[in-house]
């Protein structure tokens, strides 16, 4: 497939896709699978899990699968650079705003208000995670554990996600053993 | 150099964040505003909002946050570092699918990583909040806070216009 449609697609939907990466990936989805059908639905699942599993932010991850199951390396290359160059420069210009001219909209009043609703945003974020990830009581030790640790403690965060993996592969070799 | 140790930085966050882009936050939080203090609470608030504000991935952040530190270069490199690590394992891993869906032990090992993040996102959040709360007019910040999660959770209103709405009401109470 050649790159110029796939640079085209993936800018629009990089300028497009407000509200985290769940929205952001029906939108992906209903351009790439349901319309051009370039992809299958089960393709489309598969990068999705992929951009769960591995780090990075999620629909990224699947732009850069989706690119590269089109067009190989050249693919991926052109897709995540389309869908993150909107987003990118619209950055770069609150940043000028900001930083460079000083403006801020509305002064000290707004940007506390935005600051609230930024740690309420934040919460649900968490608990929207925890709604996917939990999948039985066991799940809540490592969350309060994690939690703990670092709002008390400061423990560096690399230190408490490698207790979680190792957790998670206690549990499976327990469970495992149970099985047996 | 900044610009060296904040590509350095950017490339870290990038290969570490496992769970999405808000698993980022806690990170930033604890290395550039209170270790470094490269970034006050404040515009570490305003990094989050400007990245939920615009279209795309809350890790453009990033690119706010480079600015401030090194300017033009500072936003180019900080964006690049934060995407580029996921982006070479997602091809890397697409190559590979079948051999990876199979691992289990590895499997076990990213669902244990995915709770340890809730928490440190939930940590990084409670922080934030006593950051926020420390300015006075506790209660309307409370207030505001509280809508924001209930909207974001149970109403279909997109990110954007929690902000702005917030924006408005903090025009209005502080």
């Amino acid at each position: 497939m050649s790159l110029w449609p796939i640079f085209r697609v993936f800018l629009l939907l990089g300028s497009i896709g407000f509200g985290g990466p769940m929205p952001m990936l029906a939108l992906i989805h209903q351009e790439v699978v349901e319309r051009r059908k370039w992809i299958s639905g089960t393709q489309f699942a598969e990068g999705v899990a992929l951009g769960q599993t591995l780090p990075g932010p999620i629909a990224v991850d699947a732009v850069s699968y989706i690119g590269y199951r089109l067009s190989g390396w050249p693919g991926a290359v052109v897709a995540t650079f389309a869908f993150i160059l909107p987003s990118f420069f619209l950055m770069i210009l609150l940043s000028l705003l900001y930083f460079q001219w000083g403006i801020s909209p509305g002064g000290e009043g707004v940007l506390r208000g935005i600051g609230f609703a930024v740690v309420g945003l934040i919460l649900a974020a968490s608990l929207r995670m925890g709604k996917t990830a939990v999948k039985d009581l066991w799940g809540f030790p490592p969350i309060l554990g994690s939690f703990l640790l670092l709002f008390l403690f400061h423990v560096p965060i690399l230190l408490v996600l490698g207790m979680g993996a190792l957790w998670g592969i206690v549990r499976h070799i327990s469970k495992e053993k149970k099985e047996i | 150099m900044i610009l060296w140790r904040l590509t350095l930085f950017f490339l870290k966050i990038g290969t570490l964040t496992f769970g999405g882009g808000m698993a980022m936050i806690p990170f930033i939080h604890q290395e550039l505003v209170e270790g470094l203090h490269w970034l006050s609470p404040r515009e570490f608030s305003e990094a989050i909002a400007l990245g939920q504000i615009t279209p795309g991935p809350i890790a453009i952040s990033a690119t706010f946050i480079g600015f401030k530190l090194a300017g033009w270069a500072g936003a180019v490199a900080a964006t690049i570092a934060v995407f580029l690590p996921s982006f070479l394992m997602t091809v890397w891993a697409s190559q590979q699918l079948e051999r990876l869906r199979s691992n289990r032990i590895l499997q076990a090992a990213v669902q244990g990583i995915a709770l340890c993040v809730i928490g440190t996102v939930l940590a990084a959040g409670f922080d934030l909040a006593r950051a926020a709360l420390t300015g006075g007019r506790a209660l309307q910040g409370l207030l505001v806070a509280t809508v924001a999660l209930l909207l974001s959770l149970y109403s279909p209103l997109r990110v954007v216009f929690i902000v702005l709405g917030a924006g408005v009401a903090g025009y209005l109470f502080f």
